[in-house]
């Protein structure tokens, strides 16, 4: 569970979220949504800690993220960016792998239950024949993919995605969008992720956080409805 | 480890031991190879030889070896860091910073009358190409934090290696002849100036850097996908940018102070590594990579004594067409 205690986000003079009181319900997935520029990657990067809010806190589990180092939020935290990643020779399972990052040693070895835990996190998003495969020879699809069994494996509570269904064609963004509401389902994990792709996301999330006016507003996905026609002047 | 990556290292390690003998034979004093592995096991031999084989010699091509290793894994720390293949300590302008630590060291002295014993001048040297070193670093990742273009920070490594080279011009210009001498020649590039005494601040200074490096292993596996997925693996980026900081100033640095500028071994060396273990992991790369340096410097030192040519000649051949490849293929630098 994430609550926003008195959250104040913004840059220099801009403000983007005004003294924010909130709860993402664990187990659930919600859909971050808000016009460009409203601060819907700035949210998720101070969710996982990139960034520092200008004021209040970030409560998980009744700890503040502050109080955490990088190694403990880690553990609690995981996120795919919208970076991409084209590292040329790097193998899928390698991605996979780094997940395990907070369990392992110094030189980052292996042992048999994190090559489980890969092995679960590739299978779990349908890559299990893409392991030996580079990361640079993938389409944009099987590539969010992996970053997102990368995130599995990491075996945090939360993931953060900040539009993990942006390159990707309809077909794809609809998998994504049901890939997630299953993990989150079926694996008990508290799923946000930032999206324009309110067709693909609405059929399965759970909730809608709307960020709109300085103010973010999460609303069970069935009464939800007016206030996206509203921000999207649908 | 993958058999493909047992046999590379065998294989590798193989041609580095008959490089590095080869590299003592060969030599402007033609000596056959029966004296010269009597003189290296202590064997019967003139004192002539002994001292041929083993001062001049030997210490030239563990130099060799010091700065294949050094060079390599300072450029593979930096392309890891930066994100950016071009990166090396050449091509960021570190090893001109170095250069330019030197050049007001070694012009600088003369004209301050400050005492040119041996050992002062070997560790000013050092401690200049240090100071300079560290300084070109912080400014590039200083310039890194705030611009992501990874061509913009090669223009900026670019220009800031002529400002240097045009501060030093005119260093030169201000300077006397004896002094401008050995400048010019340092900056020649050349493992032919290292003594014994000099390998005993060398090789610690080395080693240290190489721990350090090694240390930043996995640290280095997870920046490969960046530096947000870095920091919300757990990885405390500001320590291991701090690590290989410092690690690069030692490698780069004190390599640069006692064999001039040698470009292109730490930029080329990472990515033959990577092209022959077909691999991006850093447990790999690092051993690779120090091979290869160490190859590719023996070699160099092997073919300037037979041609009679500067070291840093040798290697931008051996390594420019390395850069070529790199620059043609790579998807990250078509963006």
């Amino acid at each position: 569970m994430i609550t926003l205690q008195q959250l104040t986000l913004g840059f220099n003079s801009r403000t983007l979220l005004n003294n924010c009181n909130a709860t993402f319900e664990q187990g659930s997935l919600t859909a971050l949504v808000g016009r460009n520029g409203a601060g819907k990657s700035t949210l998720l990067r101070v969710l996982a800690a990139l960034d520092t809010p200008q004021a209040g806190d970030v409560i998980i589990n009744n700890t503040p993220i502050s109080s955490l180092n990088a190694e403990q939020r880690a553990r609690l935290i995981s996120f795919v960016s919208t970076q991409r990643v084209r590292v040329s020779n790097l193998k899928c399972k390698d991605v996979v792998a780094i997940g395990r990052t907070p369990y392992t040693n110094w030189m980052g070895s292996l042992q048999e239950q994190d090559k489980q835990c890969v092995a679960h996190a590739l299978e779990a998003v349908g890559m299990t024949a893409f392991a030996d495969r580079p990361i640079d020879t993938l389409s944009d699809g099987e590539c969010q993919r992996i970053m997102i069994a990368r995130a599995l494996a990491q075996q945090t509570p939360i993931i953060l995605l900040d539009e993990p269904t942006a390159f990707l064609d309809i077909p794809n963004r609809f998998e994504i969008c049901r890939l997630l509401a299953t993990l989150a389902h079926t694996e008990n994990k508290t799923i946000i992720f930032s999206t324009h792709d309110i067709d693909a996301a609405m059929p399965v999330c759970d909730n809608v956080a709307i960020l709109d006016n300085c103010a973010l507003n999460i609303k069970p996905i069935d009464s939800a409805k007016e206030l996206l026609n509203k921000l999207f002047c649908l | 480890m993958a058999r493909r990556s047992t046999i590379l290292f065998t294989t590798l390690t193989i041609a580095t031991a008959a490089l590095f003998i080869l590299d003592i034979v060969v030599g402007s004093v033609n000596l056959p190879l029966g004296k010269v592995i009597a003189a290296l096991f202590g064997g019967q031999s003139d004192p002539l030889t002994r001292s041929i084989v083993l001062d001049i010699r030997l210490v030239k091509a563990i130099m060799a070896l010091l700065s294949g290793v050094a060079l390599s894994l300072s450029g593979l720390q930096m392309q890891t860091l930066f994100r950016n293949p071009l990166a090396g300590p050449y091509t960021l302008g570190v090893s001109a910073g170095a250069s330019f630590g030197v050049a007001l060291f070694l012009l600088g002295a003369p004209l301050l009358a400050i005492n040119t014993h041996a050992i002062i001048s070997s560790l000013g040297t050092a401690g200049a190409a240090w100071i300079g070193a560290a300084a070109i670093l912080m400014l590039i990742i200083a310039l890194s934090k705030r611009i992501k273009d990874i061509m913009v920070i090669l223009i900026l490594g670019m220009m800031l290696s002529s400002a240097i080279s045009a501060v030093i011009e005119i260093l030169q210009y201000l300077s006397d002849e004896a002094a401008l001498k050995s400048f010019v020649v340092w900056s020649m590039g050349s493992l032919a100036d290292v003594t014994m005494s000099h390998l005993s601040l060398i090789a610690p200074v080395i080693i240290l850097g190489v721990i350090l490096a090694v240390s930043t292993t996995k640290s280095l596996n997870v920046l490969l996908l960046g530096e947000q997925y870095a920091q919300t693996s757990g990885i405390n980026i500001a320590r291991v940018r701090r690590i290989v900081f410092i690690s690069t100033t030692l490698l780069a640095g004190t390599i640069t102070a006692f064999c001039g500028p040698i470009g292109f071994v730490g930029l080329a060396a990472p990515h033959i590594a990577r092209m022959l273990f077909a691999s991006a992991d850093h447990r790999i790369l690092i051993p690779a990579s120090a091979i290869i340096g160490a190859i590719m410097m023996l070699c160099g030192d092997i073919i300037s004594k037979a041609l009679m040519l500067p070291i840093n000649t040798i290697t931008a051949l051996m390594g420019i067409p390395v850069v070529i490849y790199i620059v043609t293929r790579n998807r990250n630098l078509m963006q």
